[in-house]
């Protein structure tokens, strides 16, 4: 199948730092897919380069098959959303909307029939007659959304339109989106620096680092299974401890750990998320530690432990978890959730 | 393409102070020779004489106590402007815009008997008081604009801190909203420093400023008394402008533009 | 103390107290500058004796061919001007706005200009507009005139194209300046958004850079005409005694040594201030109207 949209070697130097750096992606038509990455990455130059406002440096942009690279930004077949919600302050709601479609000289009567479905899709039936000043943050962006919507795009990009919008409002707009997405089946990049986020709305993660590729995958395998430290890193794993990594396994603080450390030899990194660990201990991998404090968390105690050798283990487990600080416990390790990395390739 | 077009507006914009420039020094320039035929010191004699001294300093002593005087009543104004919200704020507003709408001529002719009357016409404070009916609604509207977007809260923190009122104004209020104010100070000089009409009017051709000599030179068809005049008159304040703008940055641009004179 | 604390904790005395002196301006000077002008312009004498309420100023200057022909002239002066003055600022703005390190320059050289008097203003157009001026000499130069004779009047003319091109100069700096100040990062946002939902260049001056520029713009316009339907030195210096514009015609009455020509003076003043307001209104209600077909 053709992909909906593929960048290839795209580049972008601001000075001497390389905002986006030879990348490289490929997005299936249907797709819905997150650009993840800290602020700073290059993932908004990246968003912007696909939409035409910032031109590359090197590199093409292809969309359904045909070159865009040098197609100027109002006639490639994609709608970009911004972090704001940048709706035009002297048009109503309606003609926000039907702005796309007056552009490409639709006659009034189609843009009035696609303007009320769009409202409805959004849920803004009864609104098309106000001005943006009158609507509230959240209202402000289903404008923005049905405003590129509305124009059938080949690609949806979305370049964080929810941070400025709080926690249940940015729950409730990624439910609209992934409805929206599945109904129309447009292909999405949602780009966004928050992996709950990402975690929740997308069907494939693309993890960027200073303006590369650091990992790509589903949502699960992402979590449990990242494939380099970095990625474990950003996605939040907490826990890294050192030992030495061999064929059968992973040694910490004098005790063989029997997971699979691949072919990483020597000195290596144990990752493991705080709450896979379990206490008591199911898995045949376990470790002893000291417990040195416990802290109530609402949904869980968030508890830290010494090793022998004297590194710490964070642990979130169940509330009502036998623990005394300074008593010693035996946690289990789950082989399949511990990923381990040669040392320095952070 | 862009640059050429720049350029030539550039050049449109400066081409007629050009001639004042080239006439200033002019002994004499006979038509149709493109430059002047012969130079003279004349221009600067008659810009460094007593006569132009005293003008300058009249000028320099009304726009100054103008600036003051707007600042000092359009400061409270601006606040009530900027920071209330009450029924009649819509008639303050429009009396304030009504004085930049209606030609002062139209204004100053029917009070000039009774400035007569009050002793205040042919004084320079006669001419201060009339040129505040131009420049306070400025400045009030100025300083309206700053405190709307000035957070009140900051006052209430020195208050309870232990500042007084008085204290809180002068040592929270006035400095923040200090280039507001440099704004205002030098847009009501700029106004005063250009005014001709109304001084005329009061000052009864006995206050003698810059502008009201500037018009005898132009009216004795002498052109280089004229042009030096005109260089005395405009490059003060076309300095301040572009001293100040530098100080105050992008902001001060779009009040400096409210400059009418 | 209990008065001072009464006027402090009633915010209607409070903002009494804060408004007294910017109203007391306006009060005596304004609104009583205008009172005095209409009741002298209706027989009220206030410093000679003999004061009856009459129209005779009115009707003596309706007849007045001074008067006549002034209204025209100032309603074309003004309109003109401002109309020249915005489609040439916002022009200039549009090209100033992309220049980069040249933005800062020119937005420099626009403000550099307001701050010119228009004083000195109207004495470079007569030296560079009249018969013997730069112009004149420059088209001998390239022999498009033999002499300053042929070179046609632009001051001193019946038109008042000496006038127009004196506030033109001066005024279409302060209109890019205000367009320039509304050309903001926010402005370029949004035309990117316009872009990515199919906007040509055209489109996108036509249906969001000009509508974004409309409010800012059409304030300052208001401002232009204003001034420029009620300056009297540029008139003055840059036009004919006769016609002349109202701001003219009302400071020649009123410096007529016989003293009865003052009533006309005064009704002239009137005339011109209930001018002014009423272009004023008229093109405030326009921009409003203009506003709601829109939408």
């Amino acid at each position: 199948m053709r992909p909906a949209l593929q960048v290839s070697g795209l580049t972008k130097r601001f000075g001497q730092t390389h905002a986006v750096d030879a990348l490289d992606l490929t997005f299936a038509p249907g797709s819905f897919t997150s650009l993840l990455g800290p602020s700073g990455c290059g993932k908004s130059t990246t968003l912007q380069m696909i939409a035409g406002l910032i031109p590359p440096d090197l590199g093409t942009v292809t969309v359904d098959g045909s070159d865009m690279t040098h197609v100027s930004p109002e006639r490639r077949p994609i709608s970009l959303v911004f972090q704001k919600p940048l709706l035009f302050p002297h048009l109503t709601v309606e003609q926000n909307i039907g702005f796309g479609l007056r552009m490409q000289h639709v006659p009034r009567a189609v843009i009035a029939d696609s303007v009320a479905e769009m409202l409805e899709q959004v849920r803004l039936t009864g609104l098309g007659g106000r001005r943006p000043h009158e609507l509230s943050g959240g209202q402000e962006q289903r404008v923005a959304l049905a405003r590129a919507l509305v124009l059938r795009p080949a690609v949806l990009l979305l370049d964080e339109p929810f941070s400025q919008l709080d926690a249940t409002l940015r729950i409730e707009m990624r439910r609209l989106v992934r409805e929206l997405h599945d109904s129309t089946g447009v292909s999405t990049v949602f780009v966004t620096h928050d992996q709950d986020e990402a975690v929740d709305i997308a069907d494939e993660i693309v993890l960027m680092l200073d303006g590369r590729v650091e990992a790509q995958g589903s949502p699960e395998r992402l979590f449990e299974a990242p494939p380099t430290l970095a990625t474990a890193r950003f996605l939040g794993v907490a826990n890294e401890l050192f030992g030495h990594a061999h064929a059968g396994g992973f040694r910490l603080a004098g005790t063989d750990l029997a997971t699979d450390s691949g072919a990483v030899r020597g000195e290596a990194v144990l990752t493991i998320r705080p709450e896979a660990v379990e206490l008591p201990a199911r898995s045949a991998t376990r470790h002893a530690l000291i417990v040195e404090s416990v802290r109530f968390a609402g949904t869980f105690l968030a508890a830290t432990g010494r090793t022998v050798d004297g590194q710490l283990m964070t642990l979130h487990l169940p509330v009502g978890a036998p623990l005394v600080v300074g008593e010693a416990i035996e946690v289990g390790l789950p082989a399949d959730r511990c990923s381990v990395f040669a040392r320095g390739t952070a | 393409m862009r640059r050429f077009v720049a350029i030539t507006i550039a050049a449109i914009v400066i081409a007629p102070l050009v001639g004042l420039i080239l006439w200033s020094g002019a002994r004499s320039w006979p038509y149709p020779d493109l430059l002047p035929a012969e130079g003279t010191t004349r221009g600067l004699d008659l810009v460094t004489s007593s006569g132009s001294w005293e003008a300058l300093v009249t000028s320099v002593v009304i726009a100054t106590s103008v600036a003051i005087l707007s600042s000092i009543i359009g400061l409270p104004a601006g606040r009530v402007i900027g920071l209330h919200r009450f029924r009649g704020r819509r008639l303050v507003q429009l009396c304030l815009i009504a004085p930049v709408i209606v030609p002062g001529i139209a204004v100053t002719l029917g009070l000039q008997v009774f400035f007569i009357r009050w002793g205040l016409s042919e004084s320079i404070l006669g001419v201060v008081l009339v040129q505040l009916v131009l420049t306070v609604p400025y400045a009030a509207t100025i300083l309206g604009a700053a405190f709307e977007g000035f957070d009140v809260d900051l006052e209430r923190q020195a208050r309870v801190l232990g500042a007084g009122a008085w204290r809180a104004t002068t040592l929270v209020t006035v400095p923040v909203l200090a280039p507001a104010l440099a704004a205002s100070a030098l847009l009501t000089f700029l106004i005063s420093w250009s005014e001709y009409i109304l001084t005329l009017l009061i000052g009864g051709g006995q206050v003698q400023t810059l502008p009201l000599m500037l018009f005898a030179a132009i009216g004795s068809s002498d052109s280089t008394a004229a042009a030096a005049l005109g260089l005395l008159v405009v490059a003060p304040p076309v300095l301040l402008v572009v001293l100040i703008s530098r100080l105050l940055r992008g902001r001060a641009g779009l009040l400096i533009g409210m400059v009418r004179s | 103390m209990t008065f001072v604390h009464a006027v402090t904790s009633s915010p209607v005395m409070r903002r009494a107290v804060l408004l007294a002196p910017a109203m007391l301006v306006i009060g005596v000077f304004f609104i009583g500058g205008l009172a005095q002008a209409l009741a002298q312009s209706l027989g009220q004498q206030p410093l000679l004796g003999d004061s009856r309420w009459s129209f005779d100023a009115y009707r003596s200057a309706a007849t007045d061919p001074a008067v006549r022909s002034s209204i025209g002239l100032t309603l074309r002066i003004g309109i003109l001007s401002t109309l020249l003055a915005t489609v040439l600022g916002v022009g200039c703005a549009l090209v100033v706005r992309r220049l980069g390190s040249g933005r800062v320059w020119m937005t420099r050289l626009f403000q550099g200009t307001l701050a010119v008097p228009h004083l000195v203003g109207a004495l470079c157009i007569s030296l560079l507009l009249s018969p013997t001026g730069q112009v004149s000499r420059v088209a001998h130069a390239i022999g498009l005139v033999d002499g300053s004779q042929q070179f046609p009047a632009l001051v001193q003319d019946g038109f008042g194209w000496g006038i127009i091109a004196e506030y033109v100069w001066k005024e279409t700096p302060f209109m890019a300046v205000i367009a320039l100040a509304a050309m903001t990062a926010d402005l370029n946002r949004l035309e990117d958004v316009s872009r990515t939902l199919g906007a040509a260049r055209w489109q996108r001056l036509r249906h969001v850079t000009l509508p974004m520029l409309d409010a800012p713009v059409g304030a300052a316009a208001i401002l232009v005409l204003a001034f420029t339907m009620g300056s009297y030195e540029v008139p003055v210096l840059l036009g004919r005694p006769f016609p002349a514009p109202l701001s003219v015609v009302t400071y020649q009455s009123f410096s007529d040594t016989d003293l009865t020509s003052r009533p006309q003076a005064m009704a002239v003043a009137v005339l011109l201030a209930t001018l002014t307001t009423i272009i004023a209104g008229l093109y405030l209600m326009l921009v409003q109207l203009s506003r709601r077909r829109r939408t």
